[in-house]
């Protein structure tokens, strides 16, 4: 039986590893509640870029006309494909990156025999250690640091490098997949696969006000085809800036409920350790007594 | 018809304004251009410049740098890449760097990515003068 000495010290080590987990679960809330103030921000602009491009998609184009541009276009067979797997850089974070890799090794099994390559890019450390030790997989391009501090800018470079490799006949890459995790709730993420190339055009919303607006066309300036050719590439860095906030706010949500469970763990562990301290204790008095008055009868 | 306008100033990572107004200055890809109550739907791509909107007799600017825009039932939507308060805009200060981003782009070959940043440079502090000059 462990003696009671054991078991304190036991008791302590928890309770320190239990206040670590506690301060890292209220620093994930507040990162969690800025994370989320981001992504409502950066929501009037997407969607507002989504609209316009409804509005140019949506008017005058036969449905099996050919695309109206490059990046529109669909290609097949799709020989050349690459995933975008967006993790976070930092672990302790319950099952948001496995989830998410779990996820891309399927992906990749399934497009084995589909696709001539899959080449997997990576957004964030945990993402890049994972491929690094599989050898087996095409390692494309890591973007390391991309969640230390999120910049639009920085993130419509990587989209712009995408949309030239894409576009250029030499370089082999006919569709790239991004893979993140969607922010639901706090407690619910849930892992997403997008195609980000060739665009997938916004879905027109079924509702009354659409169909009542469109009877008016808009005038374009320059030109119906400029606007066009400005806001795709637009509608690109958007929907992955709008991955990056997703993602940074699920991580934080991950993280903050796994370390809620990690402290409401520790308190059950010391409830229970201190309970087995009592009984040790008082096993031990116990113990002592029966001695005592054994030795006094003896006599 | 509505008598005044709703103009919305969004950027990638903020909602800027949302106001009431009864003219809106934009500077369009082919020049500036006003809107006033009942302008037709139009929609644009924009030119670095000064946002300048007006109501009430005051007026106020924005300083923004690309995107796009979007006059639809007297709603303006404007999608800027960038956009500066006109009131936090140093004008000296910028004009300096309007100067030296013009130097800049004089020396870099045409071909270059550098070219490309330069030029942005110019249109951003060119903007910002012009905003600042309201």
């Amino acid at each position: 039986m462990a003696n009671l000495k054991d078991i304190r010290k036991r008791i302590n080590s928890v309770r320190n590893t239990q206040q670590i987990t506690k301060a890292m679960k209220m620093v994930a809330a507040a990162k969690l509640r800025r994370a989320q103030d981001a992504a409502m921000e950066a929501r009037a602009y997407s969607s507002g870029i989504e609209r316009m491009l409804e509005e140019v998609m949506g008017r005058g184009i036969e449905p099996d006309a050919p695309a109206p541009h490059a990046l529109l276009e669909k290609r097949d067979p799709l020989r050349h494909v690459k995933l975008i797997v967006m993790t976070s850089d930092r672990g302790l974070c319950g099952g948001f990156n496995s989830n998410i890799l779990r996820r891309a090794g399927r992906f990749l099994f399934d497009g084995a025999d589909l696709h001539e390559t899959i080449t997997a890019a990576t957004i964030g450390r945990k993402g890049f250690e994972h491929f690094r030790r599989r050898p087996s997989v095409r390692q494309g391009t890591h973007h390391p640091g991309v969640f230390e501090e999120l910049r639009f800018e920085r993130e419509e470079k990587i989209c712009e490098d995408l949309r030239q490799r894409y576009l250029f006949p030499d370089e082999d890459l006919d569709a790239v997949f991004l893979l993140y995790n969607h922010f639901v709730s706090v407690i619910n993420q849930r892992v997403t696969l997008k195609q980000l190339l060739p665009i997938e055009p916004p879905k027109p919303l079924e509702n009354e006000g659409a169909t009542a607006k469109s009877g008016v066309d808009f005038r374009y300036e320059p030109s119906r085809e400029d606007v066009l050719d400005a806001l795709l590439p637009r509608y690109l860095s958007t929907q992955v800036w709008h991955a990056l906030l997703e993602s940074l706010a699920s991580e934080h949500a991950a993280r903050m409920t796994a370390m809620d469970s990690a402290t409401r763990n520790a308190g059950d562990m010391i409830d229970s350790l201190t309970l087995l301290a009592n009984r040790t204790r008082q096993a031990a008095i116990t113990t002592e007594l029966v001695e005592i008055v054994s030795g006094a009868e003896a006599l | 018809m509505a008598e005044r306008l709703t103009l919305t100033l969004v950027t990638p990572t903020h909602r800027i304004l949302e106001v009431q107004c009864d003219e809106v200055r934009i500077p369009g890809l082919k020049g500036y251009f006003g809107v006033r109550p009942g302008h037709e739907p139009l929609l644009t791509t924009l030119d670095a410049g000064a946002l300048h909107f007006f109501m009430d007799g005051k007026d106020d600017a924005y300083a923004i740098v690309g995107g796009f825009a979007e006059i639809q039932d007297d709603k303006v939507l404007v999608l800027a890449d960038e956009a500066v308060h006109v009131e936090t805009i140093d004008l000296e200060h910028e004009k300096a760097a309007l100067d030296e981003a013009r130097l800049k782009l004089c020396e870099v070959q045409a071909d270059l990515v550098e070219h490309k940043t330069a030029a942005a440079k110019v249109r951003r502090h060119a903007a910002r003068v012009a905003a600042g000059q309201i």
